[in-house]
């Protein structure tokens, strides 16, 4: 399985960014700002508020990744080329325990005023749901859970998608918001995703080649590679 | 691409802890919906739920889940075959174990705040409790089986572990993989059951799914647990196929974060991708297991979906979701593994609760014991942030 690496974006405690104009992101330690200048640009961007601050930077990593690849189109939505498939893999290891949390905090408070408008943001396909309204996303997504912030299985089953499944184009990235106490490396807030598409012999402006070999080992220009955050370093040098 | 088999299947839930015993129950039309005995549902205007009675916490790790998941395993084939790897699905995991920490925390902060009016309390025996690691739930499952990687869980809300499965049969078929346990479990909390009823979408007495006055869900909690393999891998290990999977598929409706799109799209897309992989045509559909939740726009938009792909023709199909209750994350895993008895005996067991069937599903939906003939059963599941699910069981 392989695919071309078209675009990538991210958000991290360090600032915002794309390859082709910010180059690959920069971990550190502390809070990721929420993007709200690329977040009022997108459809329904007058109410990004209402988003948790984990659906905040993945909603703009999403909308970076897209336009570094040339999808994004007038209207801040996908657009491509006849109208090519599109699905979101999303990997998490925090998930959305602060907002589980502050939730939480207003059961505590009194049972029957607990927020309706946090809960729902207590589960990581919200941030799905927010970004499938914003950018048209009617293929595969979903949200996985892994022991290790590293995305290699969004990459997977990314490729999988589009060597087998119904996609031609894939966003797949990592998406954390850590609790103070856990941050540090390689447990960083922030969220970066890639464009990955199948290749179809066109002239398409791609970083690098992304494959998976019958043993589940991921190779970037054949080159092996362990995860998502090392993947964006080797496609942009 | 490689034959998919289901070669074993486990479930534990309010009906049982045991495949036979849950088949039997959904059967006789008993429910394991009662009075809700785990927290106190004084200040909820719904107080009932598909509890497992005895689920006690596990002393060591201070959740039910880890004892969910012991019963659901106590008489699964073990070990699990060399290379086989695991995927999960629970979205909420060991949330009873972090409720716990944040009450502490409160306490504490209020006693802090104010020392003469709130006296120095005993601290709760679990003090020393660490909270819920990444993961934690998949590394007790793997831990079980003596299996260092943990795999990964899927979170994709009601339709998890669907495309857990969904996604463990695309690896098997694309020969990427020959054994993988699917497992998922959930358990029924005051976060989840206080969330729900915030978003006013807990039925206060009962559950009807595809009923004209149908007002809401019912929460459950349960596990199930399938084995999926190559045919040929099944055959090397000597395992027989109870059922297959032959096709799989997911679409988002990407209309609204929480509300199903009223015409079904994504559900649609989600069945056609399915039949496409399959192979088949819409025909060839015998019966449903359909997600059914009993809330007024889940089965509306369900409805709508199965008109647009079946047209006139009336394709059996029922929810167990008003004996079993809606349990999340293990959904789709629960309601495979009772569909693979369903194709197997030819039967879909009755909808509980269901009195007065919406008028589009009339001669479809019943809440007796429906007889079927055919070889493919249609699984959907759906769930927040417009997520659709579909797998097609073949029977084996």
């Amino acid at each position: 399985m392989s695919a071309l690496i078209t675009g990538f974006g991210w958000v991290t405690a360090n600032g915002y960014g794309r390859g082709r104009t910010g180059g690959a992101p920069l971990w550190q330690v502390g809070e990721p700002q929420p993007p709200t200048s690329i977040l009022q640009t997108l459809n329904g961007g007058s109410r990004f508020g209402r988003l948790d601050l984990f659906s905040q930077i993945g909603v703009a990593a999403v909308a970076l990744a897209l336009e570094d690849a040339g999808h994004l189109g007038k209207t801040a939505t996908y657009e491509t080329p006849g109208n090519r498939e599109l699905g979101l893999i999303c990997a998490t290891t925090s998930s959305c325990k602060r907002t589980d949390h502050n939730f939480f905090k207003t059961v505590q408070a009194d049972p029957r005023l607990a927020s309706p408008g946090l809960f729902v943001y207590t589960l990581a396909t919200s941030f799905l749901g927010e970004t499938a309204l914003r950018f048209a996303i009617t293929g595969t997504s979903l949200a996985l859970m892994e022991s290790q912030p590293a995305g290699a299985e969004a990459l997977r089953i990314g490729l999988e998608q589009l060597a087998y499944g119904d996609e031609e184009l894939m966003v797949v990235g990592i998406c954390n918001l850590f609790e103070k106490e856990i941050s540090g490396a390689p447990f960083f807030s922030g969220a970066l995703f890639l464009v990955i598409e199948k290749d179809q012999g066109e002239q398409t402006p791609f970083y690098a080649t992304i494959s998976c070999d019958q043993k589940s080992n991921l190779y970037c220009n054949n080159q092996p590679c362990s995860d998502i955050l090392s993947l964006a370093n080797m496609t942009v040098k | 691409m490689n034959e998919v088999w289901i070669v074993a299947t486990a479930a534990v839930s309010a009906l049982g802890e045991n495949r036979s015993e849950l088949w039997l129950k959904l059967l006789a039309g008993e429910s394991g919906i009662t009075h809700l005995e785990r927290f106190a549902t004084t200040p909820y205007y719904s107080k009932i739920a598909a509890e497992i009675k005895d689920l006690q916490p596990d002393p060591q790790h201070k959740s039910r889940l880890p004892t969910l998941i012991k019963k659901l395993f106590r008489d699964f084939p073990s070990p699990l075959p060399t290379s086989c790897t695991l995927i999960g699905s629970t979205l909420k995991g060991a949330i009873d174990k972090q409720e716990k920490i944040w009450r502490r925390e409160t306490t504490l902060a209020e006693n802090r705040q104010s020392p003469k009016d709130n006296p120095p309390v005993p601290q709760p025996t679990d003090e020393t409790t660490p909270p819920p690691r990444p993961c934690e739930t998949a590394g007790w499952v793997a831990q079980h089986f003596g299996l260092i990687d943990p795999g990964f869980t899927i979170n994709a809300a009601c339709a998890s572990s669907t495309i857990a499965l969904n996604t463990a049969a695309s690896r098997i078929a694309a020969g990427q993989q020959d054994a993988i346990l699917v497992w998922a479990a959930e358990i029924i909390s005051e976060f989840v059951f206080a969330g729900f009823a915030s978003l006013q979408a807990l039925a206060p007495e009962v559950c009807r799914p595809f009923d004209k006055n149908r007002n809401g869900l019912v929460l459950g909690e349960g596990a199930a647990a399938l084995l999926l393999m190559s045919a040929r891998r099944a055959a090397k290990e000597g395992y027989r196929p109870l059922a297959r999977i032959k096709g799989w598929g997911v679409a988002n409706d990407a209309i609204h974060l929480t509300a199903p799109a009223q015409d079904g799209r994504g559900l649609i897309k989600a069945c056609r991708r399915a039949l496409n992989r399959a192979d088949l045509g819409s025909e060839k559909i015998a019966a449903i297991n359909a997600h059914g939740t009993g809330t007024i726009h889940n089965d509306s938009m369900e409805t709508a979906a199965f008109s647009e792909l079946f047209g006139h023709r009336k394709v059996p199909f029922h929810s167990i979701k008003g004996a079993l209750g809606h349990t999340l994350g293990a959904a789709g895993a629960l309601e495979t593994v009772i569909a693979v008895e369903s194709l197997q005996k030819q039967l879909l067991p009755p909808t509980l609760g269901l009195k007065d069937p919406m008028n589009e599903t009339a001669g479809m939906v019943s809440s007796k014991i429906r007889k079927f003939s055919g070889d493919h059963l249609l699984l959907t599941n759906s769930g927040f942030g417009g997520v659709n699910a579909a797998l097609i069981l073949a029977k084996s």
